[in-house]
Protein backbone atom coordinates (compact mmCIF):
# COMPACT_ATOMS: atom_id res chain seq x y z
CA UNK A 1 0.00 0.00 0.00
CA UNK A 2 2.81 2.41 0.93
CA UNK A 3 4.69 1.85 -2.31
CA UNK A 4 1.49 2.49 -4.26
CA UNK A 5 0.95 5.88 -2.61
CA UNK A 6 4.58 6.82 -3.14
CA UNK A 7 4.33 6.10 -6.87
CA UNK A 8 1.04 7.97 -7.26
CA UNK A 9 2.43 11.07 -5.56
CA UNK A 10 5.47 11.07 -7.81
CA UNK A 11 3.61 10.54 -11.08
CA UNK A 12 3.29 14.29 -11.91
CA UNK A 13 7.04 14.67 -11.52
CA UNK A 14 7.49 11.86 -14.02
CA UNK A 15 4.84 12.86 -16.55
CA UNK A 16 5.52 16.59 -16.83
CA UNK A 17 8.98 16.22 -18.44
CA UNK A 18 7.56 13.83 -21.03
CA UNK A 19 5.52 16.67 -22.54
CA UNK A 20 8.72 18.32 -23.72
CA UNK A 21 10.20 17.62 -27.13
CA UNK A 22 13.24 15.44 -26.96
CA UNK A 23 15.52 13.08 -28.71
CA UNK A 24 17.34 10.19 -27.12
CA UNK A 25 20.54 8.33 -26.47
CA UNK A 26 20.91 4.61 -27.23
CA UNK A 27 23.09 1.62 -26.43
CA UNK A 28 23.14 2.92 -22.91
CA UNK A 29 22.02 0.68 -20.08
CA UNK A 30 19.81 2.09 -17.36
CA UNK A 31 22.32 2.85 -14.60
CA UNK A 32 25.62 2.69 -16.50
CA UNK A 33 26.91 5.55 -18.66
CA UNK A 34 27.84 5.04 -22.33
CA UNK A 35 30.13 6.86 -24.76
CA UNK A 36 27.19 8.06 -26.81
CA UNK A 37 25.84 11.53 -27.43
CA UNK A 38 23.02 13.24 -29.29
CA UNK A 39 23.64 14.76 -32.70
CA UNK A 40 25.09 18.27 -32.85
CA UNK A 41 22.42 20.84 -32.10
CA UNK A 42 19.97 18.25 -30.76
CA UNK A 43 18.34 18.03 -27.38
CA UNK A 44 17.16 14.86 -25.71
CA UNK A 45 15.18 14.19 -22.62
CA UNK A 46 15.31 11.06 -20.52
CA UNK A 47 13.26 10.21 -17.45
CA UNK A 48 14.01 7.51 -14.91
CA UNK A 49 11.70 6.50 -12.06
CA UNK A 50 13.44 4.60 -9.29
CA UNK A 51 12.12 2.89 -6.19
CA UNK A 52 14.93 2.66 -3.63
CA UNK A 53 14.72 0.89 -0.30
CA UNK A 54 17.44 1.42 2.33
CA UNK A 55 17.82 0.00 5.80
CA UNK A 56 20.24 -1.30 8.42
CA UNK A 57 20.92 2.30 9.44
CA UNK A 58 24.02 2.67 11.66
CA UNK A 59 22.81 6.01 13.06
CA UNK A 60 21.08 6.23 16.46
CA UNK A 61 17.78 6.89 14.61
CA UNK A 62 17.80 3.38 13.08
CA UNK A 63 15.87 4.57 10.02
CA UNK A 64 14.22 2.53 7.30
CA UNK A 65 13.54 4.52 4.18
CA UNK A 66 11.55 3.95 1.02
CA UNK A 67 11.91 6.54 -1.66
CA UNK A 68 10.81 7.18 -5.21
CA UNK A 69 13.25 9.25 -7.24
CA UNK A 70 12.27 10.76 -10.57
CA UNK A 71 15.36 11.92 -12.44
CA UNK A 72 14.97 13.97 -15.58
CA UNK A 73 18.06 14.41 -17.73
CA UNK A 74 18.27 17.06 -20.46
CA UNK A 75 21.24 16.69 -22.82
CA UNK A 76 22.37 19.01 -25.61
CA UNK A 77 24.76 18.05 -28.40
CA UNK A 78 27.38 20.81 -28.54
CA UNK A 79 29.24 18.97 -31.28
CA UNK A 80 29.07 15.43 -32.63
CA UNK A 81 31.62 14.52 -29.92
CA UNK A 82 30.64 16.87 -27.09
CA UNK A 83 27.55 17.23 -24.99
CA UNK A 84 26.26 18.96 -21.90
CA UNK A 85 23.72 17.36 -19.55
CA UNK A 86 21.66 18.55 -16.62
CA UNK A 87 20.07 16.10 -14.18
CA UNK A 88 17.13 17.12 -12.00
CA UNK A 89 16.13 14.56 -9.33
CA UNK A 90 12.82 14.86 -7.52
CA UNK A 91 12.28 12.66 -4.48
CA UNK A 92 9.38 11.40 -2.42
CA UNK A 93 10.60 9.75 0.75
CA UNK A 94 8.94 7.80 3.55
CA UNK A 95 11.14 7.41 6.61
CA UNK A 96 10.36 5.09 9.52
CA UNK A 97 12.34 5.61 12.71
CA UNK A 98 11.96 5.42 16.44
CA UNK A 99 10.42 8.89 16.28
CA UNK A 100 7.66 7.74 13.93
CA UNK A 101 6.95 7.97 10.21
CA UNK A 102 7.95 11.01 8.21
CA UNK A 103 6.92 11.71 4.59
CA UNK A 104 8.68 14.35 2.55
CA UNK A 105 8.92 15.58 -1.03
CA UNK A 106 12.06 17.33 -2.13
CA UNK A 107 14.79 17.97 -4.66
CA UNK A 108 18.15 16.22 -4.53
CA UNK A 109 21.26 17.98 -5.76
CA UNK A 110 21.37 18.73 -9.49
CA UNK A 111 24.18 17.51 -11.70
CA UNK A 112 25.82 19.31 -14.64
CA UNK A 113 27.99 17.05 -16.85
CA UNK A 114 30.25 17.80 -19.82
CA UNK A 115 31.13 14.79 -22.00
CA UNK A 116 33.83 14.62 -24.68
CA UNK A 117 34.32 11.60 -26.94
CA UNK A 118 37.85 11.66 -28.41
CA UNK A 119 37.73 8.09 -29.70
CA UNK A 120 35.17 6.68 -32.10
CA UNK A 121 35.95 3.84 -34.45
CA UNK A 122 32.93 2.75 -36.51
CA UNK A 123 34.06 -0.60 -37.86
CA UNK A 124 31.11 -1.41 -40.13
CA UNK A 125 27.40 -0.53 -40.40
CA UNK A 126 26.72 -1.75 -36.85
CA UNK A 127 29.94 -2.26 -34.88
CA UNK A 128 31.57 0.61 -33.05
CA UNK A 129 34.19 1.20 -30.35
CA UNK A 130 34.15 4.46 -28.42
CA UNK A 131 35.66 6.20 -25.41
CA UNK A 132 34.39 9.32 -23.71
CA UNK A 133 35.67 11.37 -20.79
CA UNK A 134 33.28 13.31 -18.65
CA UNK A 135 33.36 15.76 -15.81
CA UNK A 136 31.11 18.15 -14.03
CA UNK A 137 29.74 19.29 -10.76
CA UNK A 138 26.85 18.45 -8.48
CA UNK A 139 25.01 21.63 -7.65
CA UNK A 140 23.29 21.88 -4.27
CA UNK A 141 19.52 22.11 -4.39
CA UNK A 142 19.60 23.60 -0.90
CA UNK A 143 16.51 21.57 -0.06
CA UNK A 144 17.01 20.58 3.58
CA UNK A 145 18.12 17.00 4.12
CA UNK A 146 17.74 16.27 0.41
CA UNK A 147 20.83 18.35 -0.37
CA UNK A 148 24.51 18.05 0.51
CA UNK A 149 24.62 21.89 0.49
CA UNK A 150 27.95 21.72 -1.32
CA UNK A 151 29.33 21.91 -4.85
CA UNK A 152 30.91 18.53 -5.56
CA UNK A 153 33.02 18.16 -8.74
CA UNK A 154 33.43 14.80 -10.44
CA UNK A 155 35.41 13.33 -13.30
CA UNK A 156 35.31 10.04 -15.15
CA UNK A 157 35.61 7.99 -18.31
CA UNK A 158 33.51 5.43 -20.14
CA UNK A 159 34.36 2.83 -22.76
CA UNK A 160 31.66 1.47 -25.10
CA UNK A 161 31.93 -1.37 -27.59
CA UNK A 162 29.11 -2.58 -29.81
CA UNK A 163 29.97 -5.78 -31.65
CA UNK A 164 27.11 -7.41 -33.48
CA UNK A 165 24.42 -8.31 -31.00
CA UNK A 166 26.66 -7.58 -28.02
CA UNK A 167 27.18 -4.27 -26.29
CA UNK A 168 29.61 -3.49 -23.48
CA UNK A 169 29.93 -0.37 -21.34
CA UNK A 170 32.56 0.18 -18.66
CA UNK A 171 32.62 3.39 -16.65
CA UNK A 172 34.68 4.78 -13.77
CA UNK A 173 34.07 8.11 -12.06
CA UNK A 174 35.34 9.91 -8.97
CA UNK A 175 33.43 12.53 -7.05
CA UNK A 176 35.12 14.97 -4.71
CA UNK A 177 32.55 15.50 -1.96
CA UNK A 178 33.15 18.88 -0.34
CA UNK A 179 30.17 18.66 2.03
CA UNK A 180 27.52 16.17 3.05
CA UNK A 181 26.28 14.75 6.34
CA UNK A 182 27.31 11.74 8.38
CA UNK A 183 24.92 8.77 8.05
CA UNK A 184 23.70 10.21 4.73
CA UNK A 185 20.86 8.20 3.16
CA UNK A 186 22.02 8.97 -0.39
CA UNK A 187 24.80 6.56 -1.27
CA UNK A 188 27.89 8.45 -2.43
CA UNK A 189 26.65 11.82 -1.21
CA UNK A 190 28.19 11.87 2.25
CA UNK A 191 31.25 13.79 3.45
CA UNK A 192 33.71 11.29 1.94
CA UNK A 193 34.73 11.05 -1.71
CA UNK A 194 33.02 8.47 -3.91
CA UNK A 195 34.42 6.20 -6.62
CA UNK A 196 31.80 4.67 -8.92
CA UNK A 197 32.61 1.70 -11.12
CA UNK A 198 29.89 0.50 -13.47
CA UNK A 199 29.71 -2.26 -16.07
CA UNK A 200 26.91 -3.20 -18.41
CA UNK A 201 26.36 -5.92 -20.97
CA UNK A 202 23.56 -5.66 -23.51
CA UNK A 203 22.49 -8.54 -25.75
CA UNK A 204 20.11 -7.89 -28.63
CA UNK A 205 17.58 -10.70 -28.49
CA UNK A 206 15.54 -9.40 -31.41
CA UNK A 207 16.17 -8.99 -34.27
CA UNK A 208 19.08 -11.36 -34.83
CA UNK A 209 20.21 -9.24 -37.77
CA UNK A 210 19.27 -5.69 -38.71
CA UNK A 211 17.63 -5.05 -42.06
CA UNK A 212 15.89 -2.29 -44.00
CA UNK A 213 12.65 -3.26 -42.25
CA UNK A 214 14.02 -3.00 -38.72
CA UNK A 215 11.84 -0.65 -36.69
CA UNK A 216 12.68 -1.77 -33.16
CA UNK A 217 15.10 -3.86 -31.14
CA UNK A 218 14.88 -5.60 -27.79
CA UNK A 219 17.88 -6.09 -25.52
CA UNK A 220 18.48 -8.04 -22.36
CA UNK A 221 20.78 -6.07 -20.09
CA UNK A 222 22.94 -7.02 -17.15
CA UNK A 223 24.58 -4.37 -14.99
CA UNK A 224 27.03 -4.33 -12.14
CA UNK A 225 27.08 -0.98 -10.33
CA UNK A 226 29.69 -0.41 -7.64
CA UNK A 227 30.30 2.41 -5.20
CA UNK A 228 33.41 2.75 -3.04
CA UNK A 229 33.57 5.64 -0.57
CA UNK A 230 36.85 6.78 0.96
CA UNK A 231 35.51 6.10 4.46
CA UNK A 232 35.87 2.42 3.55
CA UNK A 233 32.26 1.68 2.57
CA UNK A 234 31.86 -0.45 -0.54
CA UNK A 235 28.64 -1.63 -2.18
CA UNK A 236 27.98 -3.51 -5.43
CA UNK A 237 24.56 -4.01 -6.98
CA UNK A 238 23.87 -6.36 -9.86
CA UNK A 239 20.76 -6.46 -11.92
CA UNK A 240 19.08 -7.87 -14.98
CA UNK A 241 17.04 -5.61 -17.15
CA UNK A 242 15.29 -5.20 -20.43
CA UNK A 243 15.45 -2.43 -23.01
CA UNK A 244 12.98 -2.03 -25.88
CA UNK A 245 14.07 0.51 -28.43
CA UNK A 246 12.02 1.75 -31.37
CA UNK A 247 13.09 4.44 -33.80
CA UNK A 248 11.34 7.18 -31.83
CA UNK A 249 11.28 5.98 -28.23
CA UNK A 250 12.75 3.46 -25.80
CA UNK A 251 11.43 1.76 -22.67
CA UNK A 252 13.63 0.23 -20.02
CA UNK A 253 13.30 -1.64 -16.74
CA UNK A 254 15.92 -3.01 -14.40
CA UNK A 255 16.37 -4.29 -10.86
CA UNK A 256 19.38 -3.66 -8.61
CA UNK A 257 20.17 -6.25 -5.93
CA UNK A 258 23.13 -5.86 -3.57
CA UNK A 259 25.73 -8.62 -3.68
CA UNK A 260 28.50 -6.83 -1.80
CA UNK A 261 27.73 -4.64 1.19
CA UNK A 262 30.61 -3.57 3.34
CA UNK A 263 28.78 -0.47 4.58
CA UNK A 264 29.17 0.94 8.09
CA UNK A 265 28.83 4.72 7.67
CA UNK A 266 25.36 4.98 6.11
CA UNK A 267 22.19 2.89 5.60
CA UNK A 268 22.55 -0.03 3.19
CA UNK A 269 20.74 -0.27 -0.12
CA UNK A 270 18.23 -3.13 0.00
CA UNK A 271 16.68 -2.88 -3.45
CA UNK A 272 16.52 -0.59 -6.47
CA UNK A 273 13.83 -0.89 -9.16
CA UNK A 274 14.13 1.41 -12.15
CA UNK A 275 11.76 2.21 -15.00
CA UNK A 276 12.73 4.56 -17.78
CA UNK A 277 11.41 6.25 -20.88
CA UNK A 278 13.37 7.97 -23.65
CA UNK A 279 11.57 9.83 -26.39
CA UNK A 280 12.77 10.99 -29.80
CA UNK A 281 10.82 13.63 -31.69
CA UNK B 1 44.77 6.99 -1.76
CA UNK B 2 42.37 9.87 -2.49
CA UNK B 3 45.13 11.90 -4.11
CA UNK B 4 46.25 8.94 -6.20
CA UNK B 5 42.76 8.31 -7.52
CA UNK B 6 42.21 12.00 -8.25
CA UNK B 7 45.48 12.33 -10.14
CA UNK B 8 44.81 9.13 -12.08
CA UNK B 9 41.37 10.35 -13.15
CA UNK B 10 42.74 13.73 -14.22
CA UNK B 11 45.50 11.98 -16.18
CA UNK B 12 42.92 9.83 -17.99
CA UNK B 13 40.90 12.92 -18.87
CA UNK B 14 43.93 14.83 -20.15
CA UNK B 15 45.25 11.86 -22.11
CA UNK B 16 41.90 11.31 -23.79
CA UNK B 17 41.75 14.96 -24.79
CA UNK B 18 45.26 14.93 -26.24
CA UNK B 19 44.73 11.54 -27.83
CA UNK B 20 41.57 12.73 -29.47
CA UNK B 21 43.29 15.73 -30.97
CA UNK B 22 46.20 13.71 -32.36
CA UNK B 23 44.84 10.23 -33.08
CA UNK B 24 41.70 11.34 -34.81
CA UNK B 25 43.60 13.28 -37.42
CA UNK B 26 44.00 10.67 -40.15
CA UNK B 27 40.41 9.43 -40.01
CA UNK B 28 39.22 13.00 -39.79
CA UNK B 29 41.15 14.05 -42.90
CA UNK B 30 39.09 11.97 -45.35
CA UNK B 31 35.89 12.90 -43.58
CA UNK B 32 36.79 16.58 -43.77
CA UNK B 33 37.50 16.22 -47.50
CA UNK B 34 34.10 14.62 -48.01
CA UNK B 35 32.40 17.49 -46.23
CA UNK B 36 34.03 19.98 -48.61
CA UNK B 37 32.90 18.11 -51.72
CA UNK B 38 30.59 20.46 -53.57
CA UNK B 39 29.71 17.93 -56.26
CA UNK B 40 25.93 18.14 -56.69
CA UNK B 41 23.88 14.99 -56.34
CA UNK B 42 23.33 13.50 -59.77
CA UNK B 43 19.67 12.76 -60.36
CA UNK B 44 17.08 12.42 -57.61
CA UNK B 45 18.76 9.83 -55.45
CA UNK B 46 22.09 9.06 -53.87
CA UNK B 47 23.16 6.32 -51.47
CA UNK B 48 25.33 7.03 -48.46
CA UNK B 49 26.97 4.09 -46.73
CA UNK B 50 27.05 4.98 -43.04
CA UNK B 51 28.90 3.07 -40.33
CA UNK B 52 28.25 2.88 -36.59
CA UNK B 53 24.43 2.89 -36.56
CA UNK B 54 24.15 0.21 -33.94
CA UNK B 55 20.55 0.76 -32.87
CA UNK B 56 17.15 1.99 -34.17
CA UNK B 57 17.50 5.33 -32.40
CA UNK B 58 20.88 5.82 -34.08
CA UNK B 59 19.28 5.28 -37.49
CA UNK B 60 16.58 7.81 -36.65
CA UNK B 61 19.26 10.31 -35.63
CA UNK B 62 20.88 10.02 -39.08
CA UNK B 63 17.46 10.16 -40.72
CA UNK B 64 16.48 13.38 -38.92
CA UNK B 65 19.81 15.11 -39.50
CA UNK B 66 19.74 14.35 -43.23
CA UNK B 67 16.15 15.52 -43.51
CA UNK B 68 17.25 18.88 -42.07
CA UNK B 69 19.35 19.48 -45.20
CA UNK B 70 17.44 21.83 -47.49
CA UNK B 71 16.43 19.95 -50.61
CA UNK B 72 16.31 16.48 -49.05
CA UNK B 73 12.81 15.07 -49.48
CA UNK B 74 13.14 11.51 -48.19
CA UNK B 75 15.58 9.29 -46.32
CA UNK B 76 15.49 5.50 -45.97
CA UNK B 77 18.01 3.81 -43.72
CA UNK B 78 18.91 0.10 -44.05
CA UNK B 79 20.41 -0.68 -40.68
CA UNK B 80 21.74 -4.05 -41.86
CA UNK B 81 23.98 -2.68 -44.60
CA UNK B 82 24.29 0.96 -43.56
CA UNK B 83 23.00 1.98 -47.00
CA UNK B 84 21.05 5.19 -46.59
CA UNK B 85 19.01 6.13 -49.64
CA UNK B 86 18.55 9.90 -49.87
CA UNK B 87 16.01 11.44 -52.24
CA UNK B 88 16.55 15.08 -53.18
CA UNK B 89 14.82 17.85 -55.04
CA UNK B 90 17.08 18.21 -58.08
CA UNK B 91 16.39 21.95 -58.30
CA UNK B 92 17.77 22.50 -54.81
CA UNK B 93 21.32 21.56 -55.84
CA UNK B 94 22.11 19.44 -52.79
CA UNK B 95 25.81 18.59 -52.73
CA UNK B 96 27.71 15.54 -51.51
CA UNK B 97 29.42 17.80 -49.00
CA UNK B 98 26.13 18.88 -47.45
CA UNK B 99 25.10 15.26 -47.00
CA UNK B 100 28.51 14.31 -45.62
CA UNK B 101 28.30 17.19 -43.14
CA UNK B 102 24.88 16.05 -41.99
CA UNK B 103 26.14 12.52 -41.32
CA UNK B 104 29.13 14.00 -39.49
CA UNK B 105 26.86 16.16 -37.31
CA UNK B 106 24.68 13.17 -36.47
CA UNK B 107 27.71 11.49 -34.86
CA UNK B 108 28.31 8.60 -37.28
CA UNK B 109 30.83 7.81 -40.01
CA UNK B 110 30.23 8.25 -43.73
CA UNK B 111 32.05 5.33 -45.36
CA UNK B 112 31.33 6.20 -48.99
CA UNK B 113 28.84 7.74 -51.40
CA UNK B 114 27.38 5.53 -54.12
CA UNK B 115 25.16 5.96 -57.11
CA UNK B 116 21.77 4.29 -56.41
Amino acid sequence: MRMHSIVVRCLPAVLLPLLAASSASAQEATNTPAATQPAQGSFYLRTKLQYISVGNDPSPENREIDKVVSTTTLTYGLRRDMSLSLDLPLVYEVEDSAAGTDREFGVNDLSLTFKYRPLQIDLNPVDSVRFAAFGGVEIPSGDGDFSSHSFDPFIGGVFTAILGRHGFNQSVSYKFNTGGDEFNTRAGDGPDDALRYDSAYLFRIDPAEYSADTSAATYLTFEMNGLYETNGDNEILIGPGILYEARSFALEATVGIPIVQDVDERPETDLVVTLGLRILF
Amino acid sequence: MKKFIAVAMLAVFAASWLGGCAGGASAGDSAAVARMDDTPVSGREVVLVVHGMSCPLCANNVNNTLRDVQGVTNVQVDMGTGRTRVTVDEAAGVTHGQLASAVHKSGFTLHRIEAP
